[in-house]
């Protein structure tokens, strides 16, 4: 009896039912996750579980060619990471900056204010 | 036939490896608390996780073009892991509880003039509780 065509499919199953569950968590996680990074770990943990997901899944089916998805999957990944952090680095230093704009027009403003009515308060406090 | 036993044995064996790995990261995700604790969880399950249930999927294959594939995929996942989790600590760094960057709050005046050492009070001011509550 040849364990590699008796038993794998069976231990693969179990293993890729683990490996669903695990995702699925994952994805409660992404889901619950406070902030903005929390749920940026969570994505990336889906990825890596895809990943080995896919890998079983190569031997589950005998069809060779999903390991290149795989390949083209970890690729991804990386890509959406990289640009979903530096997406949001960048609109927050935006945000910055125009609050620090803002901020700079309403202090001068105030301070113009002052200097324009100063004279008045003074005249109208000792009269 | 002895050979098939074998590579059935030692992948089942690296297979309950990676898997066991990836389980303890999905409950170290939940069972952590800061963002920056999770990223070591996930990077647990990105590197030894993957490795065992990659190597136990080259044990189940044999040696063939599929393997070297495969190796491919750890090659690469353990070249660009470390890089994602660089960026999510930077973003978590700046736009986060722990930031280093000045306030940005409107309402205070010398807020935005003011350098990240005053900011970085409440961090160090958490860490302290950390401590006593260890």
């Amino acid at each position: 009896m040849d364990p590699l065509t008796s038993f794998a499919p069976h231990v693969l199953t179990v293993s890729m039912l683990i490996l669903a569950a695990c995702a699925l968590a994952s994805l409660f996680r992404t889901f619950i996750g406070p902030r903005v990074s929390d749920r940026i770990v969570g994505v990336n943990m889906i990825g890596t579980q895809s990943i080995c997901l896919i890998a079983c899944l190569v031997l589950r089916l005998r069809e060779d060619w999903l390991v290149d998805i795989a390949i083209v999957y970890a690729m991804f990944s990386f890509l959406a990471v990289t640009v979903l952090t530096k997406m949001d680095i960048g609109v927050y230093r935006q945000w910055r900056a125009d609050q620090k704009k803002s901020h700079q027009r309403h202090i001068e403003t105030r301070r113009a204010y002052r200097q324009a009515h100063a004279q008045r308060h003074h005249r109208r406090d000792n009269s | 036939m002895t050979m098939h036993w074998i590579r059935f044995i030692f992948g089942t064996i690296c297979l309950a490896f990676g898997l066991f790995f990836i389980v303890s990261s999905v409950i170290g995700n939940f069972r952590f608390k800061f963002a920056l604790n999770r990223m070591h969880s996930a990077a647990l399950g990105d590197t030894l996780g993957l490795l065992g249930v990659v190597l136990g999927m080259c044990f189940y294959h044999g040696l063939n073009a599929t393997t070297v594939k495969l190796l491919a995929i750890v090659a690469l996942v353990w070249i660009t892991s470390p890089v994602a989790s660089h960026l999510i600590m930077l973003m978590e760094m700046t736009i986060g509880k722990y930031s280093t960057e000045p306030n940005a709050d409107p309402s205070d005046e010398q807020g935005f003039e003011r350098g990240s050492v005053d900011m970085n009070r409440h961090v160090l001011e958490d860490m302290g509780k950390g401590d006593q509550e260890k």
